[in-house]
């Protein structure tokens, strides 16, 4: 039996506890609205939680008709592990770790595996990084080269690979906020990817090699902590790997928000604009569900003098998707997902889209742009660095 | 003639590709497991598997399907989002329409008050929705589960959460919009003529909102609905209480309903209640400033006078306002449902009684429990018994609990349940969802009236294709 397979066994008793309350879909708390964002696009079941379920359950039942074919295989892949649905699940099943497991099933048994995971996963494996981008080009955004390998440092600057290849404003503006706050901090050159993908697809064997690889690298260092601006990369190292290794992270991990925040509130600095401003914050799934820190980016702006913070309708823990993991899982859906979750913030009529992650800023610019929007899609950490 | 062979299911080329072009590609699946999905509610009756599922957005869509299927005569069964407990029925080669993506909220009209949704808007989304704006159904949430949608508690006529005179859920229906078998589309109460609104259901003739009130999708497909509301109250307070003997609660909730002091009251009994206490009555009060520490005082004096001892109201706070009902217990929710640590099912039975029959069902359920050995052999538990309190009785649910892995106490928590419902049809009761699998034991005892129903049916969908064998035989 392969490991997935028996890994999908462990969940027999659980799957079927499931009481088909739909919580898991439904985020009618706030109104007419959906919480999965593969169910809101796709419409079927099979799309959602309660379709995997069943799924899983059929796998179990070794129902001969249950073809994994082309259809069934994209079905299991269109997750966006945002954990909704286990958030609110009643009978508090673990969905996001089942969910995982099945597409590592399907990733043993499926001769249909969507190229976009296929290619996203060689990638890693020959480049280290998701973009799959020679690491000459690595910190082609950086000016001040020397932050780079100090062994002496308190604070690792762990960037990402979306923050490090794509979304480098953010990395820039980390860098330049830690400057302004006279942090004694570094970015290790040669970091890789968390193995967040891996994880994401139910390879925890794969991931873990990634994320050790890392502490490793941490370890040469007299560090005593990480500092994260992407939620997924953190919560991969601080809640993903520690379930799967049992092993403790051996940092004090940190997100770059709780790091100014703490630096404002010590010295019980306000900021402030010269001309009011309007934005709406999108809680990014792996800072919110995942992390558990929603009131840290609120009392952050709250700081801001002039700032009006007009919240969307999907809010804190009942937050929609920016497209998340269907970056790789399923493109197409993600699309969809992004320009849904932009028009709700569009919908706010605030000038500004705040959030704190830099695949959410990737996957929601996106969005803001397909609808031709005015909107300033931007991380709070950039909104700090130009007012500190 | 030509036929696609999906698993073992024929379903005729030419029909998927007609339904195809009336919905478009992505709106219709013949996926395996998505006919497995949409071939059952969340019962566990014995179900086949449909030939295709379509997700269909408008009105227009539902009459070009429904008269193409009564053309060819393929049965088609109606879904909301498949949150009954009583069975589906689905029988092979049948569409299967899923109107859960029909969802949007048309109309609040706050001059008349009234609400007028699609059929797919959810409940909990369409109270939220009001409520930011001061207003609320005047059936607050329902039995069921808080997702599921209008037209599937009009269709299967759901009890609400509700004890005050007036609101129990078909009253509160204002008008249906529905399309029939022959394509044709009607609407009732006043907005059947084009040029009015939705604002009174009993005038233009017979009420033929209550037709389609409880039909189960047998008359009509429900396309929108408009209910009443009501301004949000000002004040919800909450009372518990313990009673050591049911029929001194029984006594307790038929004063306090005389005095109409409910906004909804439960009457728990079963799993984890403290030592000694047989039943427990949770009460929601509602009101403003000026009155709601008199119906308090007044709900708790009546209490007390019939040996009642308070309780923890919190219970009952967060029950009211999380929506879950562990809560009635005293559990959060996650921890209730995995207390058991195997899967179970819950053969649900319910009906509503009449005061004087309360404690008479309430004996019998528990006679039965305690008596019946074959509940000990296939590890029955008994979960709840609760009583939602109406006007003028209570709608009793009771939810025994049989493993859900061993397919031996499967068929007999069905059994059981059947033999259930036939002691509450013997007591008085009158069970209002139905299923493929409980109709028949029901409605074979109200005879000529299950005749005329029957004579209904002919009339209105002579070749029975909507949700065949639900409350009707498939050969009528």
């Amino acid at each position: 039996m392969v490991q997935s397979e028996a890994q999908l066994k462990e969940y027999l008793n659980i799957v079927y506890r499931c009481i088909g309350c739909n919580f898991c879909l439904e985020n009618s708390w706030v109104g007419p609205y959906h919480g999965c964002p593969i169910f809101d696009v796709m419409g079927f079941e099979s799309y959602g939680p309660r379709g995997r379920n069943l799924i899983i359950k059929r796998i179990l039942a070794n129902d001969e008709k249950l073809k994994l074919d082309k259809k069934l295989t994209e079905r299991i892949f269109s997750c966006a592990d945002c954990g909704y649905c286990e958030e609110f699940c009643m009978a508090g099943l673990p969905l996001v770790e089942m969910f995982r497991t099945l597409m590592n099933y399907a990733l043993e048994h499926s001769e249909y595996i969507p190229n976009s995971i296929e290619s996203a996963h060689k990638r890693l494996v020959n480049k280290d990084n998701i973009f799959g981008l020679s690491e000459e080009k690595k910190f082609d955004w950086l000016e001040d080269k020397s932050v780079l390998d100090r062994k002496d440092a308190e604070i690792i600057y762990f960037v990402g690979c979306t923050t490090l290849y794509n979304q480098t404003q953010i990395a820039k503006a980390i860098v330049s906020i830690l400057k302004k706050t006279h942090a004694n901090f570094t970015i290790l050159s040669n970091e890789k990817c968390c193995g967040y993908p891996f994880y994401a697809t139910g390879d925890l064997k794969k991931g873990t090699k990634f994320t050790k690889e890392n502490i490793k690298l941490f370890k040469q260092t007299n560090a005593k902590i990480v500092l994260f601006s992407c939620p997924g990369c953190m919560k991969t190292f601080i809640r993903d790997y520690e379930k799967a290794t049992k092993e403790h992270f051996p940092f004090k991990a940190m997100h770059i928000l709780e790091y100014i925040n703490n630096y404002l509130k010590e010295r019980r600095i306000f900021l402030h604009f010269d001309r009011p401003l309007s934005a709406t914050y999108h809680d990014p799934c792996h800072l919110g569900r995942g992390l558990k820190l929603y009131d840290i980016p609120r009392e952050l702006l709250s700081r801001i003098e002039n700032l009006r913070l007009i919240e969307m309708p999907r809010a804190r823990d009942k937050s929609f998707c920016c497209g998340g993991a269907l970056t790789t899982n399923n493109p197409k859906i993600k699309e969809k997902v992004s320009e849904r979750r932009a028009k709700e913030a569009i919908d706010t009529g605030a000038q500004v889209f705040l959030q704190a992650c830099p695949t959410c800023a990737l996957n929601l610019k996106k969005g803001v742009s397909k609808l031709k929007s005015d909107i300033v899609v931007k991380d709070i950490v950039e909104l700090f660095d130009e007012l500190l | 003639m030509s036929h696609i062979m999906v698993n073992k299911m024929v379903l005729k080329e030419e029909y998927v590709k007609v339904l195809k072009e009336i919905v478009g590609p992505k709106r219709i699946s013949t996926e395996y497991v998505d006919r497995v999905f949409y071939s059952k509610d969340l019962g566990m009756d014995p179900t086949e598997l449909p030939g295709a599922v379509l997700l269909p957005k408008t009105v227009d869509e539902i009459v070009k399907i429904v008269t193409f299927a009564n053309k060819n005569k393929i049965p088609i069964y109606v879904m909301g989002r498949g949150s009954g407990l009583f069975g589906f029925g689905v029988k092979e080669d049948s569409i299967v329409l899923v109107l859960s993506g029909m969802n949007k909220i048309l109309n609040i009209d706050k001059k008349h008050l009234t609400v007028t949704t699609e059929t797919g808007a959810v409940w909990l989304a369409v109270n939220s929705t009001l409520w930011k704006q001061g207003y609320e159904l005047c059936a607050q949430w329902h039995g069921g589960v808080i997702s599921s949608t209008l037209g599937g508690a009009v269709t299967a006529n759901t009890v609400a959460r509700t004890s005050e005179d007036g609101t129990a859920f078909g009253e509160t229906v204002v008008s249906l919009e529905v399309v029939l078998p022959n394509g044709q589309v009607i609407r009732t109460g006043s907005a059947a003529n084009p040029k009015s609104i939705p604002f009174e259901r009993y005038t233009l003739g017979p009420d033929l909102t209550g037709l389609f009130i409880g039909s189960e999708g047998t008359f009509g497909i429900i396309t929108k609905v408009s209910l009443k509301i009501r301004r949000k109250r000002d004040i919800t307070d909450y009372l518990s209480f313990a009673f050591r003997d049911y029929h001194d609660a029984v006594d307790a909730i038929v004063e306090l309903q005389h005095q109409n002091l409910m906004q909804f009251g439960i009457l728990i009994q079963g799993a984890i209640l403290e030592k000694d206490i047989i039943c427990k009555l949770h009460i929601v009060l509602t009101g403003d400033a000026n009155n709601i520490e008199y119906k308090k005082k007044l709900a708790e004096a009546i209490c007390r006078s019939h040996h009642g001892e308070r309780s923890n109201a919190e219970h009952a706070k967060n029950f009211w306002e999380t929506y879950y009902y562990s809560w009635l217990r005293g559990y959060p929710t996650k921890q209730y449902y995995v207390r058991s640590g195997i899967p179970y099912f819950c053969p649900e039975v319910n009906g509503y009684f009449p005061f004087e029959q309360l404690p008479k069902i309430f004996d019998a359920v528990w006679e039965e429990w305690n008596t019946n050995p074959d509940i000990k052999k296939y590890k029955g538990l008994f979960k709840a018994m609760d009583t939602f309190i109406t006007r003028n009785g209570g709608f009793v649910w009771f939810d025994p609990l049989f493993p859900k892995l061993d397919p031996d106490a499967v068929k007999f928590g069905l059994q059981f349940r059947n033999k259930m419902l036939e002691l509450f049809m013997e007591l008085g009761g009158c069970p209002a969802a139905m299923s493929s699998a409980t109709s028949p034991v029901i409605l074979s005892k109200i005879g000529p009236t299950y005749e005329f129903m029957k004579l209904l049916k002919k009339a209105i969908d002579p070749n029975n294709i909507l949700n065949p064998g639900v409350l009707f035989p498939e050969e009528l």
